[in-house]
Formats: C-alpha cells, structure tokens, sequence
C-alpha cells in the first residue's frame, strides 16, 4: 500500500472548512479562560479565605485529570442537567438539541482557566510589592493600579507561557471529534472512513495544526515584543 | 433524570483499579525511554553544530504543534506501512507498543527542553571549577553537573510525567485498554446508564495518581535539595536568588 497524494489533496480542500470551527472553538474557550483564570488567580494571589482553597482544589482537579475523562464526565452530565432546567422552567428549546461545540467551549474554556490561572499567579507575584505600594502613594485606587501598574508588568512576564497555554487548548480542541463536533480532525476522520484512508487524513490535519500552531505562536510573539517596554529592568 | 449512585462508584473501584496499573507501567516505560531519548535531543540542542541543533529545535516545535491524537493515529497507521514498504510481511505488533513509541517522542521532546535549560542554568563556572580541581569531563558531569540539573529539572520533570500520564489516557483511541479503555468497556457493558459514575471514578484515580507523582517527587526534590549548594541549601536557579 501506498500513499495516496490525490485521495490526500482532495481530503486537505475539504477539511478547510472545519478551520473557522476549530479556530471558534479556541478563541470562545480564550474568551471564558482569560477572564475567569484571572479571577482564579486573583483569588489565590489576595488569599481569600475558604474561596481561595476551593479555588485551589479546582485548579488541582481539572490539572490532574486528563482532559478527555472530563469532556466525558461533563458530555455525560450537562445535557441531563440542561434537560431538567429547561423541563422546570417551561421553557420553549430543545436541550438535546444544543450544539455540542457550546459544550465544548465550556470544556476547553474551564480547562484552560486552571492553566491561565496559574500563569497569572506567578506573573502577578512576580510584580515587585513597591510598585502597588507605589502606585497607591500616588494616588491611584485599587482597580487603576491593577488597570494601569500591575497588569500591564505582570503580561510581560505571562506573555510566553500564554502563548503555550492557548496552543495546548488548540491542540486539545481536536478531541472535540468525541462530541461529534465536526471541526477539522472530525472531518478528516470522516472522510477518511469511507476508504479507510486514515493515514493521509492524519497527515493532513497534521500540517493543518502545524500551520495553524506556528500562526498563533507567530501572533504572540509579535504581542511579546509590544509588551516589552513594559518590562521593568531589574 | 436519575439519581447519582455512589454504590455503583464503590463497586465500581476494584473493576478498575487494576487497570491504573497498566497505565501506569506505560507511563513509567516512555518515560525511561523518553528521558534517554530527550537527553540525546537536549545534547544536540546544545551542540556547536548549526544543522544537529536545528533539527533538534525543529523535532521540539513539531512535537509541540501536533495534538498527541494525530501524532498516536498516524504512528499507527504508518509504522505497518513503512514496515510493507520496507520488505516485511504482517509486522504484528501490539497497540501498546505504538502508544509507547507516541508517548516516547512526546516526553522525549518535553524532557530535551528541561534538560538543556537545567543545564544551561547550572553555569559554566561550576564545570570550570571541577576542572580546575582535577575532575575530567566526565567525572565534571556526573558529580557536579549532573546533580544540580537534576535538582532544577525536577519540578519541571513531575509536569512531564503528569502530562504524559493523561496523554495516556488517549491510547484507548487505538484499542489499547488501559483504565480509560477499561472505563469505556465497563460503559458500554452497562449501556451506558452509569457513564458519569464511570468518568468521575475514572477522574478521582488520575487525580490521585497526579498528586501522588507530585508530592513524591517533591519530597525527593527537597531531599536532594539538602546535598546541593554550600550552606545556602538552594543551587543558584538563574537570577532566582
């Protein structure tokens, strides 16, 4: 048997519209990571009390798991949820019927919140205690030294492990298959059972993530270099 | 909606449990491989050679862009066709060892990387000084080098073992049954009624597993910890102290 440049070129062509489904799931996943992970980390950073070590747990468990056990154990449970809430309430959707790509924003979004949270913890603590100290002599309240003094510091230094992070959650959207979501790895899979051509599907999304991870590392990179005057020299 | 059964989850525990041991006998297996593997690639990294260390960046940043599914179907797929192309007949191997030879390259490439910045953070003064003192290369590397590297890439060692251990947990994607396999199986036997119950088991024994490799790797990196550095109980990590 031999590879089937073909059978590969037409898959590749195909397979290009699952690019914005994939590129949508990540970036959805980005726009609940971000806000909550620095909620996570804000409240471990001020050691909240009780929310911090709840906070701490969770963090603990969703980096412990793997993340297919929980797009398994959540795919089982919301839905059944979902269902019942909407049965309670009267209300006019069809549960079941919900996209399985929502399902798996929340997935990839929780899951990157724990990593994102732990990248702005270090960043945040890595932010001299005298420049808030600083700032508050100055005049400034709580949230315009956090807006203007420590975040702007604290994403200089978090920049390249965000960069990691958000490839990693990219990487982990091609498991979104198991939900059915038909983003480029569910329709190379499908395109490639009809012939069990398998190899030359693979090793089209194969470029696919390749480009596509070294466009984004290409992007933060280029963000890297418009947060380096934020840098404090030591 | 029915109600959640923690019976089952306790009955549930000794069908499964045996089978944490058959992911964790592959973990430990790529992950012996894949520091000697990692090790030659952190060496080439470090090389004078432009194009050994080049090929060595570029092994890194394809690992690092592929999703560990692709990389474990297309080894799957094509080991057996490079085996016909090769000459050979039915190359008959088992799933495990595809899934060893996919956890191989990944835990290789991410070993590579804490290897070379441990060792670059360990300084050239100290292979300098050992040296001077009368040390050769090799006596350099094993006494003194080598023992400080490892007390900076142990951290970043026990996120490698975490990680390739829910990479594990991907191999059933080849039939491979493992404790994910082994949940799947139980799933289906049941009719998938007590799939919730199955997955929370199954992810309260990663838990477990990921934070026993945690704490034992981090009571061994402050017992160490003791034997490095003079009187200041800490290696100088790099502008760290």
């Amino acid at each position: 048997m031999n590879l089937d440049i073909s059978f590969a070129i037409d898959t590749l062509i195909q397979i290009i519209p699952g690019i914005p489904v994939t590129l949508g799931m990540a970036l959805g996943a980005l726009l609940i990571a971000v806000p909550f992970g620095f909620l996570l980390a804000l409240v471990r950073v001020n050691q909240i009390v009780i929310v911090d070590k709840i906070a701490a747990l969770y963090v603990s468990f969703i980096r412990g798991t793997p993340i297919v056990v929980q797009i398994f154990l959540i795919y089982s449970i919301l839905p059944a949820l979902l269902n019942q809430l909407v049965e309670k309430n009267n209300w006019q959707i069809d549960a079941y019927g919900v996209s399985p790509v929502i399902y798996a924003i929340l997935i990839f979004g929780f899951n990157t919140s724990t990593h994102l949270s732990e990248i702005f913890r270090s960043a945040l603590l890595s932010v001299p205690k005298g420049q808030k100290e600083a700032a508050y002599t100055v005049g400034l309240n709580a949230f315009q030294t956090y807006r203007r003094i420590i975040i702007p510091q604290a994403l200089s230094v978090a920049a390249p492990s965000m960069c990691t992070a958000s490839m990693n959650m990219l990487k982990n959207t091609s498991l979104a298959y198991m939900m059915s979501v038909m983003d480029i790895t569910g329709r190379a899979k499908a395109l490639a059972g009809v012939g069990y051509q398998y190899l030359e599907a693979y090793l089209d999304i194969f470029i696919m993530y390749l480009v596509l991870c070294l466009c984004i590392e290409k992007l933060f990179q280029a963000w890297e270099k418009k947060l380096l005057r934020y840098k404090v020299s030591a | 909606m029915r109600t959640f059964d923690i019976a089952y989850i306790v009955n549930l525990i000794p069908k499964l449990l045996p089978y944490a041991l058959v992911t964790l006998r592959i973990v430990l297996i790529s992950f012996v491989l894949g520091a000697f593997l990692g090790g030659v690639i952190a060496i080439a990294k470090l090389s004078h050679h432009r194009w050994l260390s080049r090929i060595a960046y570029g092994y890194t940043s394809m690992i690092r862009c592929t999703p560990f599914i692709i990389m474990l179907f297309i080894i799957y797929y094509a080991i057996p066709i490079l085996y016909g192309v090769l000459g050979g007949r039915n190359p008959n191997l088992s799933k495990s060892f595809y899934a060893v030879i996919t956890l191989t390259m990944y835990a290789a490439s991410n070993l590579s990387d804490n290897f070379r910045t441990a060792y670059t953070a360990v300084g050239k003064g100290q292979r300098e000084a050992a040296l001077c003192c009368g040390l050769n290369e090799k006596q350099a590397f094993i006494r003194i080098i080598f023992p400080q590297m490892m007390y900076i890439a142990l951290p970043m060692i026990s996120n490698v073992i975490i990680s390739l251990m829910q990479d594990t947990a991907l191999v059933f994607a080849i039939g491979l049954v493992d404790l994910m396999g082994q949940a799947k199986v139980l799933d289906s036997l049941d009719y998938n009624v007590h799939t919730t119950e199955i997955y929370l088991l199954v992810a309260l024994i990663f838990w477990l597993l990921a934070v026993l490799v945690e704490k034992l790797l981090h009571v061994y990196h402050d017992h160490i910890g003791k034997y490095t550095g003079s009187g200041q109980g800490k290696v100088p990590t790099g502008g760290n102290v």
